[in-house]
C-alpha cells in the first residue's frame, strides 16, 4: 500500500467506528534519517511486567513504588564443642523502585496536511515513538550508572564525592569502580580524545566486578569503541580470529568470554565509556507498570496523537556496574577539565539530532522546485 | 493539637487544571526534592527558569523578604512525590501557561514588602517573595500593588479569613 493511500485510508478509518483500532497498514518508501535502535538497558535488566497490585501508595501523595527485599548478610564460623555462634537478628534491607512516564511528544496535524504526504507519516511516528521511549529509557539507565559508579568511586575514596579522575591523577585515586583505560593512564595531556579499546581494557573491567564477590556477565560498549576490536593484532586475537575477522568482522556474541552489548547510540553512551555488570539478580530491577500505549483522536479536521509508558527502573546494588573510560580527562562532576559534557548523555531535547540537511537546501545535484 | 503549615497537600487548583500547559523540568539543584532535606520544595511554592532550563526558586530563600524579580509560576507537585524522585534529573512541574484559579497554604497575608501592602482586600495583586511559615523560608505569595515593580502573579478572590485559612487566587493569562 502507498503512503499517500495509508494517509488518505487513515483520515477516512479515524472517521469510523472501530477505525482506530484498523489502523495497523504498512507501506510507502522514503529516505530515513538516522538508524533506531531498541533499548539495551532491556539487555541488560530484563523488564518484569508489574501490576498496581505490587505497588505500594503514599500517604502523601498519589504515587506508586514497589519495595524490593535485598539479601540480608549471614555468615557461618568455626567452633569448639563448648562453644555458641554469634546471634543474627535477621534484617533484610528494603530498597523503594519509583514509577513515572516516558511518552512521546502530542503529534498534531490536519487532515487536510496530512494528505500532502506520501509517505505513511501516522505509521513512520507511531513505530519511531515506540524507540524514542526506549532511547529515554535508556538514557534513564546511563545517568542510573553513572551515578552509581561514581558513589562507590567517593566510598572507597573516603571522600563526599568522586575525585577527579585524569591521567594526571593516576595513583592518588583509588580506582575502585571507575578506571581509567589502558591509553588513557599514560596520555600526557587531559583531554576529550577516546583511545582505542585494549584487550587490557576488556580485562580490568572485568576485574573489577570479579575480584568483588562478585562476576562481569556483560559489557556495555558504544559501536565506535568497538570497531577498535577489529584494529587488535594477531598478537591479541591469534591466527585463527584474526583471518576470521579480517573477512567477516567480529561475529561471535562474547568477548573473552563474557558477552557485549554493543550501542549505536553514542548521544546517550558516549563514545569511550564502557560499563560492565553483574546478571540482573545482583543488580537492579526494571519494573513496567504499563506498556506503551498509544492514542490516537481526531476533532473536526485535527488528527492528535501520543505514546507513553510508565516504568520503574532502579540501581539496587550500586556495586554491581563497574566503569572504564577511554579518554584522559576528568568525567566526575568535578569537571576538573571542563570537557565533562563530551562524556555523559546529551541534554534529553538534544537527542535525536537530525543528519540530513535536506531543509537547509544541501542535497546533490540541487533541484530548485518553482 | 493545631495543625501547622504547611500540610500534606498546599495547593489546590479549584478549575479545571487539566487542559493548561504543564511543564515538567529538572530542578536545578535536585536534593530539593528529597522530602528529608530541611530545605525541600512544596507543592505551592514559585519556581522560575534558569539559564539551563532548568527551575529553580523564585526569589532567594536564604532570608525572608527577598521579592522575585522574574516571572514565576506554581508549583504543583508534593514534597517526595515518587514519580519525581525516579526520574535521574528530578523533574517537578510548574503550572505555565493557560488561566488559572487555585488555592494556596504558601503565603504570608501580613507581610509588606517593598512596594507592596499586605493581603487585605480581594482583588488584590499579589507577588512573590520569601517568606517564613513554620520557621521554614519558602517562595510564596505576599500582598502586592500597583506600583509594584517586580512582576505580579495573580489577584485574591477569596481572602483566606473567609476560606477556612486558604488564600485563593486567579492568575495566568488574563488575570
Amino acid at each position: 500500500m502507498s503512503g499517500s493511500r495509508f494517509n488518505s485510508l487513515f483520515n477516512t478509518r479515524l472517521s469510523e467506528p472501530g477505525g482506530k483500532e484498523k489502523l495497523a497498514q504498512l507501506g510507502g518508501s522514503y529516505i530515513r534519517d538516522k538508524l533506531r535502535e531498541v533499548s539495551f538497558v532491556r539487555k541488560i535488566l530484563p523488564p518484569e511486567q508489574v501490576t498496581r497490585n505490587d505497588c505500594q501508595r503514599s500517604t502523601k501523595h498519589d504515587t506508586l513504588v514497589k519495595i524490593v527485599d535485598v539479601e540480608p548478610k549471614s555468615r557461618a564460623m568455626v567452633l569448639n564443642f563448648r562453644g555458641k555462634p554469634s546471634a543474627n537478628f535477621i534484617r533484610g534491607p528494603r530498597a523503594e523502585v519509583g514509577f513515572f512516564t516516558i511518552s512521546s511528544e502530542i503529534f498534531q496535524k490536519t487532515e487536510q496536511e496530512l494528505l500532502a504526504y506520501e509517505m505513511p507519516l501516522t505509521k513512520i511516528i507511531e513505530e519511531n515513538s515506540v524507540k524514542d521511549i526506549q532511547e529515554i529509557e535508556d538514557r534513564e539507565f546511563v545517568l542510573h550508572i553513572e551515578a552509581a559508579v561514581q558513589a562507590l568511586q567517593a566510598e572507597a575514596n573516603s571522600a563526599a564525592s568522586a575525585p577527579t579522575l585524569n591521567a594526571s591523577a593516576i595513583g592518588s585515586v583509588v580506582e575502585f569502580s571507575v578506571r581509567k583505560g589502558q591509553l588513557a593512564r599514560v596520555a600526557s595531556t587531559d583531554d576529550a580524545t577516546v583511545r582505542p579499546v585494549q584487550r587490557q581494557d576488556f580485562v580490568e573491567g572485568f576485574k573489577l566486578l570479579d575480584g568483588n564477590r562478585l562476576r562481569a556477565e556483560r559489557g556495555l560498549v558504544t559501536e565506535v569503541d568497538f570497531d577498535d576490536v577489529l584494529s587488535w593484532t594477531v598478537e591479541d586475537q591469534g591466527d585463527r580470529i584474526q583471518s576470521e575477522t579480517t573477512v567477516d568482522g567480529y561475529k561471535y556474541n562474547t568477548l573473552l568470554g563474557r558477552p557485549y552489548i554493543r550501542t549505536i547510540k553514542t548521544d546517550i553512551l558516549r563514545p569511550g565509556n564502557i560499563y560492565f555488570f553483574t546478571s540482573p539478580e545482583f543488580f537492579g530491577k526494571f519494573y513496567v507498570l504499563n506498556q506503551t500505549k498509544f492514542y490516537i483522536d481526531k476533532v473536526a479536521n485535527k488528527i492528535t496523537f501520543q505514546a507513553w509508558e510508565d516504568i520503574g527502573m532502579s540501581v539496587i546494588n550500586i556495586a554491581s556496574v563497574r566503569k572504564i573510560e577511554l579518554y584522559s580527562a576528568d568525567a566526575t562532576a568535578n569537571d576538573a577539565d571542563s570537557l565533562l559534557s563530551n562524556f555523559i548523555p546529551v541534554a534529553e531535547t538534544a537527542l535525536g539530532a537530525v543528519n540530513n540537511r535536506v531543509d537547509q537546501g544541501l542535497k546533490f545535484p540541487q533541484v530548485v522546485n518553482n | 493539637m493545631a495543625v501547622t503549615v504547611p500540610y500534606v497537600e498546599n495547593f489546590r487548583p479549584v478549575r479545571d487544571i487539566l487542559p493548561l500547559e504543564r511543564l515538567s523540568a529538572p530542578v536545578a539543584d535536585p536534593t530539593l526534592t528529597d522530602p528529608s532535606n530541611a530545605a525541600a520544595l512544596i507543592d505551592g511554592e514559585w519556581m522560575t527558569l534558569d539559564a539551563n532550563y532548568k527551575l529553580v526558586r523564585a526569589c532567594d530563600v536564604a532570608t525572608a523578604g527577598n521579592e522575585a524579580s522574574l516571572p514565576s509560576f506554581p508549583l504543583w507537585t508534593e514534597s517526595g512525590r515518587f514519580d519525581v524522585q525516579a526520574t535521574a534529573e528530578r523533574l517537578v512541574t510548574v503550572i505555565w501557561m493557560g488561566a488559572w484559579e487555585f488555592e494556596t497554604l504558601i503565603f504570608d497575608a501580613a507581610a509588606d514588602i517593598g512596594l507592596g501592602d499586605p493581603i487585605t482586600t480581594r482583588l488584590q495583586l499579589v507577588k512573590v517573595a520569601s517568606i517564613t511559615i513554620s520557621g521554614k523560608i519558602y517562595s510564596g505569595l505576599v500582598g502586592a500593588t500597583s506600583s509594584d515593580t517586580n512582576p505580579t502573579v495573580g489577584r485574591v478572590t477569596r481572602l483566606p479569613a473567609d476560606n477556612g485559612g486558604w488564600l485563593r487566587i486567579r492568575g495566568g493569562s488574563g488575570y
